[in-house]
């Protein structure tokens, strides 16, 4: 079960992989991800790949698309303690 | 015994760089092996053999710098015993459609003008075998006498190894490069070009090929809008029931959908010598992708037209991260047949591409976006799709290409059977 902290975290770790030029320290909780990573949609694909591997989580098709900044990861992922 | 060149990974490349020998004389190789890192300005290449054998002897150092061609190494094939060296084989590219392993364009001689670092010996010298018989055609030679170059300097990639007007231009084009690349051919003690420097380099390869794709190739365009209303339910039917791993983005089912659709266009997935058209018959579709920082790299997907989606799903995916980090495989960077861009997924309406030569044609697909769309004589909304194909009309007409995109379009009425 991670907390909202952790969930930060493990977002930012999987998006500086993506993309390992952005400075993700500045990084706002409710910047929209993808177009301020300029992320297209293999890259979100990664980035979801990797936040279900790091948080031992999984994220429901219909639930992704909300995934939209580090915000709402925090808010629909933190605290989740077993897949779906 | 086989030689193993410096390959030619994309039309934009003129040399390379040996960063690191991943093998050493004596060593048994497979196919597939990776042999040699270059650097080049898309990145550490992870260079790969094609040829089973032992490695007998490295030519070229690491830290060196030739053109594309170059031997860099003499592969003892199979069982094939130690023995003195033969002449090179004949170059050019086969007579049929022939899959690989073919550096498509044989390159011209490391020209006088160009100081390798390391002199080939004259026995690998095309040129001696060219000064027999010079095989040209009338316009290349008069090419030739325009720029200045020698045609017996010349390896021709033409039809019996005939030099052909591009083998004349690429030739000066090196050439004219020599002196730059001498300047930056690095002794094994100087460290790597920094990433700025890659990517002004990359810009300037970019440029040269695109340049000589708007110049020598007669483009023409079709568009088409396709309804993707049973693909994207297919879709979401299909990626609501799997994991994120075994989802599948819906930029795959398009680029299935174009390389099943080369069956009805066979002449669109081919390249183009100089002189005339060779068909391939796999489909390698080259995936454009974007790197950060500006620039692009077409990197192929082996095998599309036959794999399944979830599998080329993840080929995708591997590719894009390796691609942005800079570690590619000299295959994925030479096989492709033909390209498909999906700028759609940045937000575009419709692309209308550049061709990468030598290939014939590029297919693109826009942004998949909800439309007014007639079914049946009802108004309805689907979500559709901007389809386009830019093609060579010295290979294809219009009509055969309209045949692929219609193709398409059927193919993406059917998903489950992608």
């Amino acid at each position: 079960m991670a907390t909202r902290e952790e969930v930060r975290a493990a977002a930012v770790a999987v998006l500086g992989g993506i993309a390992p030029e952005a400075d993700l320290t500045a990084l706002g909780a409710d910047v929209p991800l993808r177009r301020a990573l300029d992320l297209d949609s293999v890259d979100f694909q990664n980035f979801l790949i990797g936040l279900t591997k790091a948080l031992g989580v999984e994220i429901a098709d219909r639930e992704a698309a909300a995934l939209t900044t580090l915000a709402a990861c925090m808010d629909r992922l933190a605290a989740r303690s077993s897949p779906r | 015994m086989a030689e193993f060149r410096m390959p030619t990974l994309g039309a934009d490349m003129q040399a390379g760089t040996v960063v690191a020998w991943l093998k050493k004389p004596g060593d048994v190789l497979r196919r597939g092996d990776t042999l040699a890192e270059v650097d080049t300005e898309k990145g550490v290449i992870d260079v790969e053999v094609f040829t089973a054998g032992v490695l007998e002897a490295i030519v070229v150092p690491v830290g060196a710098k030739v053109p594309v061609g170059t031997v860099m190494a003499t592969i003892r094939a199979g069982a094939e015993p130690a023995a003195a060296l033969p002449l090179p084989p004949p170059r050019g590219l086969p007579e049929t459609g022939e899959e690989r392993p073919v550096p498509p364009a044989a390159p011209a001689t490391p020209a006088p003008a160009t100081p390798a670092p390391i002199p080939p010996a004259p026995i690998y010298a095309p040129g001696l075998a060219a000064a027999v018989r010079l095989k040209i055609s009338p316009a290349a030679r008069r090419r030739a006498r325009e720029l200045g170059v020698d045609p017996a300097a010349v390896t021709g990639t033409g039809r019996g190894g005939a030099i052909t007007l591009v083998d004349v231009e690429q030739a000066a084009a090196r050439a004219a490069a020599a002196p730059r690349a001498a300047a930056i051919a690095a002794p094994p003690s100087v460290p790597m070009p920094p990433p700025a420097d890659r990517q002004e380099r990359m810009r300037r390869t970019i440029a040269a090929a695109m340049a000589r794709s708007k110049r020598e190739i007669p483009h023409y365009y079709l568009a088409t809008t396709i309804d993707l209303g049973r693909a994207m339910a297919w879709l979401a039917d299909r990626n609501a029931a799997v994991p994120v791993a075994e989802r599948l983005l819906p930029g795959v089912l398009l680029l299935k959908a174009a390389a099943l659709a080369v069956r009805e266009a066979p002449e669109l997935n081919a390249v183009w010598d100089g002189e005339r058209v060779v068909l391939r018959e796999t489909v390698h579709a080259g995936v454009a992708i974007a790197l950060r920082g500006g620039g692009l790299v077409i990197l192929a997907v082996h095998d599309t037209a036959t794999r399944p989606l979830a599998e080329l799903m993840t080929t995708v995916c591997e590719l894009t991260v390796r691609a942005r980090a800079g570690r590619m495989k000299s295959s994925e960077l030479a096989d492709s047949t033909l390209t498909v861009t999906s700028l759609g997924d940045r937000g575009v309406e419709a692309v209308y591409g550049v061709i990468y030569p030598p290939q014939v044609a590029i297919v693109g697909f826009g942004r998949i976006t909800d439309r007014p769309w007639v079914v049946n004589g009802g108004l309805c909304v689907r979500p559709v799709v901007t389809a386009t194909l830019a093609a060579d009309h010295r290979v294809s007409d219009g009509h055969r290409g309209g045949l692929f995109l219609d193709a398409v379009d059927r193919l993406l009425q059917e998903p489950e059977k992608l």
